[in-house]
């Protein structure tokens, strides 16, 4: 499935996250910068969005490392 | 000559057609006059192949094995640690690092089996990339048609042993960049289980993600590659101890204990037709006639996304403060977006891949190994930015990966085994198999190569 078609989360607004967590870790994005981060942002929250919507048991841990 | 396959150089080098340093020779000759078209090298050790070279012509004039890669021209995607020289990454920043102190550890193994390295190989930035594009250092090109991208993030890799510069490569796989390029070029690329060779050495990209690999113009090479640099390294924390399990000797002996079968759903959409035709054609080869679905492998691919944004963006977050005028503007703006992330996106698509790694588990108690596209289309022109799918135009670099991300995410081994078109540009499949059974996907491609299903001839005009 294409991202461009996911719903981005209910009230997501990507102008609202970059403004306020960029500086809480002191990146400073440039205007130039701007226009791209949020595109991209907006693109990660559809995506984000979809895997968020799946119901996972409490007891599921995240799995970085794989064995068979 | 070459254009001969690794196990056919070492076979002529052995019975002294050719010396590794003739060979040598003539494989930077090679490079010299394809390179300034193809851009698939950064930098050539024009002086280190030599003095390897010199090493095995020794060794035979001894009477010692020369190893079973002896003379073996190679080169590495420009991530890898080479002694002496930064390790790019395929970025602007890293060059202005200090020279690599000693060579990655799969370099130092292919060394050891008598390979001679010819150099390092473009890449996309920092390897989030799946078109070889790269602002820095120009695009590579595809030796099928240089108007055509070769793929990323490995591009370098795929161009240079599709155009016989070298007979195998070395390159990363994060979310496909060995897959993509091997099936832009028309390679034969192998991205092991997560954890089994070794990444100490290499610049990294998503820790939780990253995979190395070879890319060859034979399934038989990729597994003599492959058994040459097996085995475990304390220096890479996700490298696993098991012993080596070498496949070359198992290849060609048939297939009748496997259980093959085409994935559907997910996999049967969002690709051309060249892309299906191609899987339809191995499955017959293969008289796979049984279909499985990978559960959730939209989702997969959606949370392997979610990933890669969050640990990359990580990786760099320093650099992004301090130096993001200098990053490629199409790696920059993402990895920016990435560091923004909720915590909770990162970790719900971890959790996710827990849940997903199990339930593909359970089809590999079902099938043995698994075919599915490689990548939606054949190689796109160099500067495309959209791609039409099933007559909805989309977004190319985020839809290149769609096959090979959700494979990826949980570490499975693949090989993308090549399918030629006539007249027009190659595509590949991807042969999956369960967890630690390389075995497995390299046996089926060598069966496809020996029935001529998959093939890769070196593409020997000039540039």
């Amino acid at each position: 499935m294409t991202p461009e078609f996911l719903a981005p989360p209910p009230g997501f607004d990507a102008q609202a996250v970059l403004d306020t967590v960029a500086p809480a870790l002191g990146l400073s994005i440039a205007p130039e910068h701007r226009p791209g981060t949020l595109l991209f942002l907006d693109l990660s929250a559809r995506m984000a969005q979809f895997v968020m919507e799946f119901e996972l048991a409490d007891d599921l841990e995240p799995a970085p490392v794989f064995r068979p | 000559m070459i254009g001969l396959t690794a196990q056919n150089l070492v076979a002529s080098i052995k019975r002294r057609e050719i010396s590794a340093t003739e060979l040598t020779q003539r494989a930077l000759k090679r490079i010299e006059a394809s390179d300034p078209v193809l851009n698939a090298f950064t930098d050539v050790t024009t002086e280190r192949a030599l003095r390897e070279a010199a090493a095995v012509d020794r060794k035979l004039a001894a009477g010692d094995d020369p190893g079973p890669l002896a003379g073996v021209p190679y080169a590495v995607k420009n991530l890898f640690d080479i002694q002496g020289l930064p390790t790019l990454a395929g970025s602007k920043i890293n060059r202005g690092y200090p020279p690599a102190r000693r060579d990655a550890t799969l370099i130092q193994r292919l060394q050891a089996a008598g390979a001679v390295l010819l150099g390092g190989l473009n890449m996309g930035e920092y390897a989030y990339d799946f078109t070889g594009e790269n602002s820095h250092y120009g695009p590579t090109r595809n030796p099928h048609d240089p108007r055509y991208m070769a793929g990323g993030s490995s591009g370098g890799c795929g161009a240079a042993v599709a155009a016989a510069q070298v007979a195998l490569a070395l390159g990363s796989d994060t979310n496909g960049s060995i897959r993509v390029p091997s099936s832009f070029c028309g390679l034969f690329g192998l991205k092991p289980t997560y954890g089994r060779l070794s990444r100490a050495g290499a610049f990294p990209f998503c820790t939780s993600l990253d995979h190395l690999g070879p890319f060859a113009r034979s399934a038989y090479d990729l597994a003599l590659a492959y058994d040459a640099m097996q085995g475990s390294d304390p220096l890479d924390p996700a490298c696993t101890t098991p012993p080596p399990q070498p496949v070359f000797p198992q290849l060609g002996t048939g297939l009748k204990d496997l259980r093959i079968a085409v994935a559907n759903d997910y996999f049967a959409h969002g690709g051309t037709p060249q892309a299906y035709a191609a899987v339809a054609q191995v499955a017959s080869a293969l008289r796979a006639t049984h279909v499985v679905s990978l559960p959730e492998a939209a989702r997969a691919r959606a949370a392997a996304f979610v990933v890669t944004n969050c640990e990359g963006a990580h990786l760099h977050l320093d650099r992004l403060r301090q130096r993001a005028a200098d990053f490629d503007p199409d790696v920059r703006d993402r990895l920016l977006a990435g560091a923004l992330m909720p915590a909770n996106w990162y970790l719900q698509a971890q959790r996710f891949r827990h849940w997903y790694h199990r339930e593909v588990l359970k089809v590999f108690e079902q099938v043995d190994v698994v075919l599915a596209p490689a990548t939606p289309c054949s190689a796109p022109e160099i500067g495309q930015k959209q791609l039409v799918i099933e007559g909805v135009t989309v977004m190319l670099r985020p839809n290149i990966g769609i096959y090979t991300q959700p494979l990826s995410f949980i570490g499975l081994p693949i090989v993308a085994a090549p399918i030629q078109e006539a007249g027009g540009l190659p595509i590949a499949v991807q042969v999956i198999a369960a967890p630690w059974r390389e075995d497995r996907v390299l046996r089926v491609a060598a069966e496809l190569e020996n029935q001529g299903v998959a093939a890769s001839p070196a593409v020997l005009r000039d540039f």
